[in-house]
C-alpha cells in the first residue's frame, strides 16, 4: 500500500521525523510558476513561493511549511487548513533549540496515525526516529561521495547533484544515488587542457539547474554549490542516541547556514571555508528574484569579497534564468575577468 | 526654502546643533495647532535627544515597543519613521540612489533602502545598539543588522512565535535582552504613561465613528509614527489629549473635512509620503477614508504586574502577525464600527509581508463578502513609483463601483 505524502518546502524541516511517522516525503522543487493560485500572491514576489504554491494550493496531502520568510508566511496564511507551519528560529542558542526541538515534537505527535500511536505509548517512537536518522546518515554520505566523484571528474555535471537531490534524497532511493555515482566513476576521463576557472555558486534558493548548465557550458567548473538545492541539504550529521530529537533540532540549525539565519559570522565563515577548501577562483551569486534574504546577504559577502580582493558576480533571476541570453554575456565576461585575475593577462 | 534642505553640510550641522532644535521649538510653538504642536515638539526632542543627549539611542523597528526602549532608559529611533520624513520634504530620491549605489536591489523595501542611503549620507544618529524583532517583516531585521554592521553596533533580535499561546516564548526573548543589556528596567512610569495615552488613543478612535468625517486620513496616516514611538512618553498623553479635544470640538462645530461625505472608506497599510493627490482624488468623488488599519489598538493596556508578558503580548497582537483569520476579523469590526463602504488595500512596492496578503483579503472580503475592495501598488517613499494617472482612473473608477452598489441595493 502506497504511504500518503507530505509535501514540504524547506531543507530545515528534517525528513526523518515525517518518515518516521510513516509518511513519505515529496520536497517541492517545482520547475516554472504553474498557473493555479497566481492571483493570491503578487507578480513581484519570490518565484519559489509562487511556484510552490501553484503545486500545493488545493491538493489533497498534507503540507509543511518552515517560516522560512514573509513569503513562506504568506503560503501558510493561504493554505492553513491543510498545512503546519514550522517555526525555525533565526539565531542559534539552546533557548532556541529547545523551542525548535518541541516544534518537531509536535508535528511528529501530528503526523501519526491512529494506528501508530500505539508506538508512541510504548515509548518505541525513539527507536523509529533512530531508524531513519541512521537512513538517512547513510543517503547523506552517498549525497557526499557523489559530490566527491562530480569535484573529480572533469566530464561530471554538477546537475547530477541537483538531480539526486530532486528525484533520490528525500524519497530514500540510495540504489540509485550509488548508480549515479559508478557512472561518474566509469566516466573516461578526458583531461581538458585550457584553462577553466573555478568558481562556487551560492543562493538562498537556486530554483533550477539551468544556471548550472549554462555556467559548465561556457567552460566554468563549478567546485561548490551553496544552496538548499544543493550541498546545504546533506552537509552535516546528527548524533544518533538516545537525546534524538533535541540531537535532530540542534545539527538542523547548527547546519551550514541559509542567507535567512542571522548569524552572520557563522555564515560568512562557511562561505570563506567552502571557497578556500575547494580553491575557487570566484563566486557567482543567484538572487531569486524579490528575495530580501539573498539580497541582504550578498551584501554582506560583497562587502568581504570586496575587500580581498575575491571576484563575485551578481545574477538575479526567475526560473530558468540560465536560459537567459543577457546572463550568458555576463557569466561570458565573469569567465574573461577570472582568467585575467588568476593568469595576471590584461 | 528646500534649497536648504540640498545643503547636506548645513543639515547635518543643523542636525547635531542644540540651538537648531530651540528654533524648530519656537516655530513649532508658533505654527501649529494644539495636537500638531504636540507631535511636533515630540519629534523635535526626541531627534535632540538622539543625536546629542548622553542617553543611548536605541534603534529598532516600528514594530518593536516603544516602552521597552523608554523602560530601559534608551531613546528610540526608528530609522523606517526617519525615511517616512524625508520623504516628505522631498529628500528621499537622493538617499535612494546612495543606498542603490552601495549593491542595495531596488526591489527592496524603499523604507530599508532609504534609511541606508540616509546613513551612508551621514545623516543619521549614530546608534548605541539596536534592537529588532522577528515578526511581521522580514527585511527590516536584515537591514538593522546590516546598519549594525556598518556601525560596529550591538544588534538584537527578538524571536516571536506565530501563535498567540506561545507568548511565553516571546517573554522569554525579551527577558534574555534585558539580562544581556545589563539593564534594571524601570516599567512603572513608563506603563503608566503608555496607558494614558492609550485612553486618549481609545477616545480618539471612538470619536472618529462619528458622522461627519472632521480628521483628515492624510494627516492621520502622517501621525501613525506617534503610536510607533511616542507611547510611554509624556509628550505622547499630550498629544493624544490634545487630539481627542480638538476632534471633540470640530464635531461639536461640524467642522467635516469635505462638505459632502457620500462614502466612508476603510484604508489598510499604510499611505505615500511625498506629495500625491491621492486624497485629492477620492474627496473630489466625495468619498473620504473615515479609518486606517494602522491607527487601530490591538493591544490591551500595560499590566504593571506582568510587565514582559504585556510586552509580549503588544508584540505577539499585531494585526499583520498571526493567522490571517486574526487580520480579517479585525478588518470587519473595523468595517461595521466606522460604518464602511469600501476598503482600500495599499501594496507598498518591497514589503513582502503585506503585499503576500492582499490577493487573499481581495478574495475574503470581495469575492466572498461582496465588500468592494481596490489593492492599489504604490511606494511609501520612493516618489519615481508613484503611477499619478493610471491610479487617479483606478480611484476614481472604485468609487464610482460604490455608488453603483449603493443604487443597485436601493
Amino acid at each position: 500500500m502506497s504511504k500518503d505524502i507530505v509535501k514540504i518546502n524547506c531543507s530545515y524541516i528534517p525528513p526523518e521525523i515525517i518518515t518516521a511517522a510513516g509518511y513519505q516525503l515529496n520536497r517541492v522543487w517545482p520547475n516554472n510558476i504553474g498557473r493555479k493560485g497566481r492571483d493570491l500572491l503578487p507578480t513581484n514576489y519570490c518565484p519559489y513561493s509562487r511556484a510552490f504554491l501553484s503545486k500545493v494550493i488545493g491538493e489533497s496531502e498534507k503540507i509543511i511549511v518552515a517560516n522560512s520568510c514573509d513569503a513562506m508566511r504568506r503560503i501558510y496564511d493561504i493554505e492553513n487548513t491543510s498545512s503546519y507551519l514550522l517555526q525555525v528560529p533565526r539565531k542559534i542558542n539552546e533557548t532556541n533549540i529547545s523551542f525548535y526541538k518541541e516544534k518537531l515534537a509536535e508535528i511528529h505527535k501530528l503526523l501519526l496515525k491512529e494506528d501508530d500511536r500505539q508506538y508512541q505509548n510504548k515509548g518505541l517512537e525513539n527507536e523509529k526516529l533512530k531508524e531513519e536518522v541512521k537512513e538517512f546518515k547513510e543517503i547523506r554520505i552517498l549525497m557526499r561521495k557523489l559530490r566527491n566523484e562530480i569535484l573529480k571528474n572533469d566530464r561530471a555535471s554538477f546537475s547530477l547533484l541537483i538531480d539526486a537531490l530532486k528525484n533520490n534524497y528525500y524519497s530514500k532511493d540510495k540504489e540509485k544515488i550509488k548508480k549515479l555515482i559508478n557512472d561518474i566513476k566509469n566516466y573516461s576521463e578526458i583531461k581538458n587542457n585550457d584553462y577553466s576557472p573555478k568558481i562556487i555558486i551560492s543562493s538562498s534558493c537556486l530554483l533550477d539547474k539551468s544556471l548550472i548548465k549554462k555556467v559548465e557550458k561556457l567552460g566554468i567548473e563549478i567546485v561548490g554549490l551553496d544552496s538548499c538545492l544543493g550541498e546545504r541539504t546533506f552537509d552535516f550529521e546528527i548524533e544518533n542516541n538516545n537525546n534524538i530529537m533535541e540531537n535532530i533540532a540542534r545539527s538542523y540549525l547548527n547546519n551550514k547556514s541559509c542567507p535567512r539565519m542571522m548569524d552572520l559570522n557563522k555564515r560568512l565563515d562557511e562561505i570563506k571555508s567552502l571557497i578556500f577548501n575547494r580553491n575557487a577562483d570566484g563566486m557567482i551569486y543567484f538572487i531569486p528574484k524579490f528575495c530580501d534574504q539573498s539580497s541582504y546577504d550578498f551584501k554582506s559577502i560583497k562587502e568581504w569579497a570586496q575587500k580581498n580582493n575575491f571576484p563575485i558576480l551578481k545574477l538575479e533571476g526567475e526560473y530558468n534564468a540560465g536560459q537567459r541570453g543577457q546572463l550568458t554575456t555576463r557569466i561570458e565576461a565573469f569567465k574573461e575577468s577570472l582568467k585575467f585575475a588568476v593568469n595576471g593577462e590584461v | 526654502m528646500f534649497k536648504l534642505f540640498n545643503k547636506k553640510n548645513f543639515i547635518k550641522k543643523a542636525l547635531n546643533t542644540g540651538f537648531s532644535y530651540e528654533i524648530a521649538k519656537i516655530i513649532a510653538h508658533w505654527k501649529a495647532e494644539s495636537f500638531m504642536k504636540e507631535a511636533f515638539l515630540f519629534n523635535i526632542e526626541k531627534a535632540q535627544k538622539a543625536y546629542n543627549s548622553n542617553k543611548p539611542t536605541v534603534w529598532c523597528s516600528t514594530f518593536v515597543p516603544s516602552e521597552l526602549i523608554y523602560s530601559i532608559g534608551g531613546v528610540p529611533f526608528m530609522p523606517e519613521v526617519a525615511a517616512g520624513f524625508v520623504s516628505t520634504i522631498g529628500m528621499a530620491e537622493e538617499a535612494l540612489q546612495k543606498a542603490e549605489s552601495d549593491w542595495l536591489n531596488n526591489d527592496l523595501c524603499s523604507i530599508h533602502r532609504c534609511g541606508t542611503g540616509l546613513m551612508l549620507e551621514g545623516y543619521m544618529p549614530e546608534p548605541d545598539y539596536i534592537i529588532a524583532s522577528s515578526h511581521l517583516c522580514d527585511g527590516a531585521k536584515r537591514y538593522l543588522q546590516h546598519i549594525s554592521q556598518e556601525y560596529e553596533a550591538p544588534f538584537y533580535l527578538l524571536e516571536t512565535s506565530y501563535y498567540n499561546n506561545e507568548i511565553e516564548y516571546v517573554v522569554s526573548q525579551i527577558k534574555e535582552l534585558i539580562d544581556e543589556l545589563g539593564i534594571k528596567p524601570k516599567f512603572e512610569k513608563v506603563f503608566k504613561r503608555s496607558n494614558k495615552a492609550y485612553n486618549f488613543h481609545k477616545k480618539v478612535n471612538e470619536l472618529r465613528k462619528k458622522k461627519p468625517v472632521v480628521y483628515s486620513s492624510e494627516r492621520a496616516m502622517n501621525l501613525v509614527p506617534m503610536e510607533f514611538m511616542s507611547f510611554g512618553s509624556k509628550k505622547g498623553i499630550d498629544f493624544y489629549k490634545k487630539l481627542a479635544k480638538t476632534l471633540e470640538k470640530r464635531l461639536e462645530n461640524n467642522e467635516r473635512i469635505i462638505d459632502e461625505q457620500k462614502h466612508r472608506l476603510l484604508w489598510l497599510h499604510l499611505k505615500p509620503y511625498y506629495s500625491q493627490e491621492i486624497f485629492t482624488t477620492l474627496r473630489n468623488k466625495e468619498a473620504v477614508i473615515a479609518f486606517e488599519e494602522y491607527n487601530q489598538l490591538y493591544w490591551e493596556q500595560l499590566d504593571i504586574n506582568n510587565p514582559y508578558y504585556s510586552l509580549a503580548e503588544k508584540m505577539m497582537n499585531h494585526f499583520g502577525w498571526g493567522e490571517l483569520d486574526k487580520q480579517l476579523k479585525d478588518i470587519f469590526r473595523l468595517i461595521e464600527d466606522y460604518n464602511i463602504d469600501g476598503v482600500i488595500g495599499f501594496s507598498h512596492w518591497g514589503c513582502r509581508q503585506n503585499n503576500g496578503r492582499m490577493g487573499m483579503l481581495k478574495k475574503k472580503l470581495k469575492d466572498e463578502n461582496n465588500i468592494p475592495f481596490l489593492n492599489i501598488q504604490g511606494d511609501l517613499v520612493d516618489s519615481r513609483n508613484y503611477q499619478k494617472g493610471q491610479l487617479r482612473t483606478r480611484l476614481q473608477a472604485f468609487v464610482e463601483l460604490i455608488e453603483m452598489k449603493k443604487e443597485a441595493s436601493k
